[in-house]
């Protein structure tokens, strides 16, 4: 489903050109969940933007369902990203004055779905996930935790493919870190949606079926 | 863009403040602009008006006078023949000179208009009552600032101190530098002047200024010469204008745009780089938003869109909101201080107001277009 081949990403120019991402290879099938630890800077984001579709590798492909991103304009990526990825955030980026609802709603819009389709969906993941209570609340009113849920319902509203989370469990605490965690692992590899999950925390990395070390750019080991 | 405007809209209804402050930035500045815009075209008006109440292409100088209205003298007779030159459909006169107007014990200055009835010189919107004819020496029109004086149709004048008319109608407000107007015949104008400046020549055989209309179809600027031309022939030395060059020469008005004018354009470039920055604010405030949301899938037209959205209410508000306040604060201003306040002015400021914060909110479009999506992640690289 999701096949990386000889990824190779620099970044800078000249003598402030730095390699992030070196010959990295990974392949993602459906109802598989990994996870990509590593420690801050060695290039953990940088894969995830390259697998998310989010910027353009210097060398390598990157292919979804058969489909090479290369092959693909701004636009094409755009479309990708909102109907076919779903996207974790450490920062969920939700829109202040909008309920948790709407901000849900919103990913269908861009993703061009009617918003009645769009709203029926939202209300199934809210109660899914536990937010049902929550779904007129505007973000300002909502812990950490339920934040994190609000994006993974984003994240599935359009019923993606590919699930991408990069440290979803970052400002949380451990309680509400796991219990994300275990919500992200249920929707993705319990639906039958490929997940690759990014962390610095092996404890979060353990709910994944494989996980893959990142030092300085490289694999270490899978 | 529906997305765009629908989101600006539901920010504007639920979370007011965030518009707030750059609305109230833009309001105090285009509140700025139209007062001052409303003050230039006030001081314009009502020095310029008696030129601007008439309907002429051409205006008729002797030269000595440089243009200016109240030192031109030109024999009655040339001004008849200038009606023979081809291409002149028909010419008036025009005169004026500064008097005092006294009604019921108070005196106030104004300035003297002898003109000629049915001929360009005739102001063109009469409010109420009629204009005097040649041959109607005891009869005046007042214009709408004398009227607003409280003198009204049928009450009795005196004009110079001893020259008594009565009101016969009311024109449209036609100041000439800063002075209400009365409008009388040549005749009237000719003996108030020669009783008041006894040496300035003034004499029924002598009006102020030719008015010329030209015949459909011809273009003044070509006909012009030919009047030159043809007093020329008669020792007569004239200079011929077009009206917008005659109300330019009247003393003062060059300085007014020229001060008031670099004072509005000051105005909008700060509207300008204001917007920018208020924009360019909006651009960095959201941007880690903005970045989440194109890593959604969300398009430049999505997140561009709610910009020039937020801009274009900010703009509607602001421009709103400062004609009303350059409107209140000319009628709370005595009638003495030159502040009136018309709908085009207004218009074109907010227009132009328009164009700077389009022009302001270019620069952070540049910006939005640079968002990269991958600035949603958690680290750089």
């Amino acid at each position: 489903m999701l096949v990386a081949d000889r990824l190779h990403k620099v970044v800078g120019d000249g003598a402030l050109a730095v390699t992030a991402v070196d010959e990295v290879s990974l392949q993602v099938e459906r109802g598989e969940l990994i996870a990509i630890v590593g420690p801050s800077g060695s290039g953990k984001s940088t894969l995830l933007a390259m697998l998310g579709a989010l910027s353009t590798p210097t060398d390598g492909t990157v292919r979804i369902d058969g489909v090479d991103l290369s092959d693909l304009d701004e636009r094409g990526r755009s479309e990708l990203r909102s109907r076919r990825l779903g996207f974790v955030l450490q920062r969920p980026a939700l829109v202040p004055f909008l309920t948790v609802s709407e901000n849900v709603v919103l990913a269908g819009q861009i993703a061009g779905r009617p918003k009645s389709m769009a709203s029926e969906r939202a209300d199934q993941l809210l109660t899914a996930l536990g937010l049902e209570d929550r779904s007129g609340h505007r973000p300002a009113a909502l812990s950490g935790g339920e934040l994190q849920r609000v994006a993974l319902a984003r994240a599935l509203l359009n019923d993606p493919v590919i699930v991408l989370a990069d440290e979803p469990t970052a400002n949380l605490d451990a309680q509400q870190g796991r219990a994300v965690v275990a919500l992200l692992a249920e929707h993705t590899r319990g639906q039958g949606r490929a997940g690759v999950l990014v962390t610095h925390d092996e404890s979060v990395a353990a709910v994944a079926d494989r996980t893959l070390r990142l030092i300085d750019g490289r694999l270490a080991d899978s | 863009m529906r997305l765009a405007i629908r989101l600006v809209w539901l920010e504007l209804r639920r979370s007011p403040s965030r518009l707030l402050r750059s609305a109230v930035t833009l309001t105090v500045l285009a509140a700025l602009a139209m007062v001052l815009v409303s003050l230039v075209d006030t001081l314009d008006r009502r020095s310029t008006g008696v030129l601007r109440a008439v309907e002429a292409d051409l205006v008729v100088f002797n030269v000595e006078a440089r243009q200016q209205v109240l030192r031109s003298r030109v024999p009655r007779p040339a001004t008849i023949g200038v009606g023979f030159v081809d291409g002149v459909h028909e010419v008036g006169v025009l005169s004026v000179v500064p008097t005092t107007v006294t009604h019921e014990g108070d005196q106030q200055r104004a300035a003297l208009v002898g003109f000629n009835a049915r001929t360009p010189a005739e102001p063109v919107r009469v409010l109420e009552g009629r204009v005097p004819t040649d041959g109607e020496p005891n009869i005046a029109a007042i214009d709408a600032a004398l009227q607003r004086t409280g003198i009204e149709v049928g009450d009795r004048i005196i004009l110079g101190g001893s020259l008594e008319v009565e009101v016969v109608g009311v024109v449209a407000e036609a100041m000439f530098l800063q002075q209400p107007s009365v409008w009388v015949p040549p005749e009237v104008w000719a003996r108030t002047g020669a009783r008041a400046f006894p040496e300035r020549g003034y004499a029924e055989a002598i009006v102020g200024i030719g008015l010329v209309e030209v015949q459909v179809g011809q273009n003044p600027a070509e006909v012009a010469p030919d009047i030159v031309a043809e007093l020329a022939e008669e020792d007569l030395d004239v200079e011929v204008v077009s009206v917008r060059e005659a109300v330019a020469s009247v003393p003062g008005v060059s300085a007014i745009r020229a001060t008031f004018g670099g004072l509005v354009v000051l105005a909008i470039g700060v509207v300008v780089l204001v917007s920018a920055g208020l924009a360019l604010l909006q651009v960095d405030r959201d941007r880690a938003r903005n970045a989440g949301l194109r890593a959604i899938g969300a398009g430049t037209d999505v997140l561009a869109g709610a910009l020039l959205s937020r801009l274009a209410v900010t703009w509607a508000l602001a421009s709103a909101t400062g004609a009303l306040l350059a409107t209140a604060l000319a009628a709370a201003v005595p009638a003495a201080v030159p502040l009136a306040v018309r709908p085009a002015p207004l218009a074109l400021v907010a227009a132009v107001l328009g164009v700077a914060v389009g022009a302001g909110g270019a620069v952070a479009l540049h910006r939005i277009r640079k968002i990269d999506p991958a600035e949603a992640l958690g680290e750089s690289w």
